[in-house]
């Protein structure tokens, strides 16, 4: 399976971004392969509707879990309509949250944050 | 004729200025383009209002004809649609209403439907048009834009401009004539004055500095004024006085004759500048 993790660099040893919509990248984790694909987020969604790109690139990429700290109100929605897993991050390097996720430790993320928290 | 009145940085006296400017203008207009907080009738004092709704028109799909193609999604530059699962999500809030989701879609799912943001309110005998927007809406600018079809071209229209210079004063200055810029001599005065300034010149809309709470040290403030060739029509001194009349919804011109007299000759000195610009234009075609 695919999985998603919003991070403030470009490698597993970075820490993770706590926005989603405005995360810095957000890292693509296949668990079987271990292939780790990069998506540049920044300059995504200049004029807003940040949430609802990145959310809608997750669709598209076939993610079936993302782990991040926050999320608004509409990305959330779109995850629903996609039956896409949200996952609380843990303060640490995206390897860490990686590692958590695969023994069962994260808890679910469900509450959203107002919109435009992350800008 | 149109005026519009801004600054830059918020709390500098737009309104101050541009309300007084109406009260001592016969027949004039005073447009309250600050949709988000207008506050400008404290001290118009209108009480009949007629207040009209303000539509814009947003995608509405039709699940029995969408074939999930995203083609809507795609073309959206707003991310205002998201196409998950073969199913349309639309978020109304984010839609700037240009109907390109409605032109590409083949099946000819998307219709559209209208939705209100807001008002618009009209005094009785139109001297007073206000714009208010619906608390959580992001964006004023189809409400700015049905203010100005209250303004009738044979009257003298005073628009006071959000603050800032993003686009909601850009819409404000559309089709204006002349701006007042209003400013403070403070470092953020000065700082959004200029932002004011490049914009005005970049819409190439003739301009003039009017400094309001004057006095201390105003040496850059005029430095930077000389350099751009901006005439400084007008100084309103930092007074206690006058910032706890305004309190009370008062403006200086309300029982003052020197100052309905100032802002009289203010008003007859943006007009002849008006006119001589209409002039020297006529005169270059």
């Amino acid at each position: 399976m695919k999985i998603a993790i919003t991070c403030q660099g470009k490698s597993l040893e970075d820490a993770l971004d706590q926005r989603f919509g405005r995360a810095t990248n957000i890292l693509l984790v296949d668990t079987e392969t271990h292939f780790i694909d990069i998506i540049d987020n920044e300059a995504m969604a200049p004029s807003g509707g940040a949430g609802i790109a990145a959310a809608q690139r997750m669709v598209d990429q076939g993610v079936t879990a993302v782990i991040t700290g926050q999320i608004g109100p509409n990305a959330l929605r779109v995850f629903q309509a996609a039956d896409i897993h949200l996952y609380q991050g843990i303060p640490g390097s995206a390897k860490s949250n990686l590692e958590a996720f695969n023994k069962n430790q994260l808890s679910d993320l469900e509450r959203f944050v107002p919109s435009h928290s992350g800008q | 004729m149109k005026v519009a009145v801004l600054s830059g940085k918020g709390g500098t006296g737009k309104t101050t200025v541009s309300t007084s400017l109406a009260k001592v203008t016969p027949d004039s207009q005073y447009a309250d383009c600050d949709v988000e907080e207008p506050n400008g009738n404290i001290f118009m004092k209108q009480t009949r209002f007629e207040s009209k709704p303000v539509l814009v028109l947003v995608p509405d799909v039709d699940d029995d004809l969408c074939t999930g193609c995203g083609a809507c999604g795609d073309i959206c530059q707003f991310n205002a649609i998201a196409v998950v699962k073969g199913r349309v999500l639309i978020f109304p809030e984010l839609c700037h209403h240009c109907g390109a989701c409605r032109l590409v879609c083949q099946p000819g799912a998307i219709s559209e439907l209208e939705r209100s943001i807001g008002t618009v309110d009209v005094s009785a005998d139109r001297s007073v048009v206000q714009g208010c927007l619906n608390i959580g809406e992001p964006s004023g600018l189809p409400i700015i834009g049905a203010i100005q079809t209250y303004l009738e071209p044979n009257r003298v229209c005073f628009l006071d401009c959000p603050p800032g210079a993003g686009c909601s004063v850009v819409k404000t200055l559309e089709g204006c004539q002349f701006a007042v810029l209003v400013t403070e001599p403070t470092p953020f005065g000065l700082h959004d004055l200029k932002i004011a300034v490049q914009l005005v010149k970049q819409m190439n809309i003739p301009a003039g500095v009017v400094i309001n709470k004057a006095g201390g040290d105003q040496k850059e403030l005029a430095e930077f004024c000389d350099e751009q060739r901006l005439p400084v029509l007008m100084e309103i001194p930092f007074s206690r006085e006058l910032a706890s009349a305004y309190a009370e919804g008062i403006l200086p011109v309300d029982h003052d004759d020197s100052w309905h007299q100032a802002f009289k000759t203010l008003s007859d000195q943006i007009i002849a500048r008006i006119n001589a610009h209409a002039a020297d234009r006529s005169t270059q075609q």
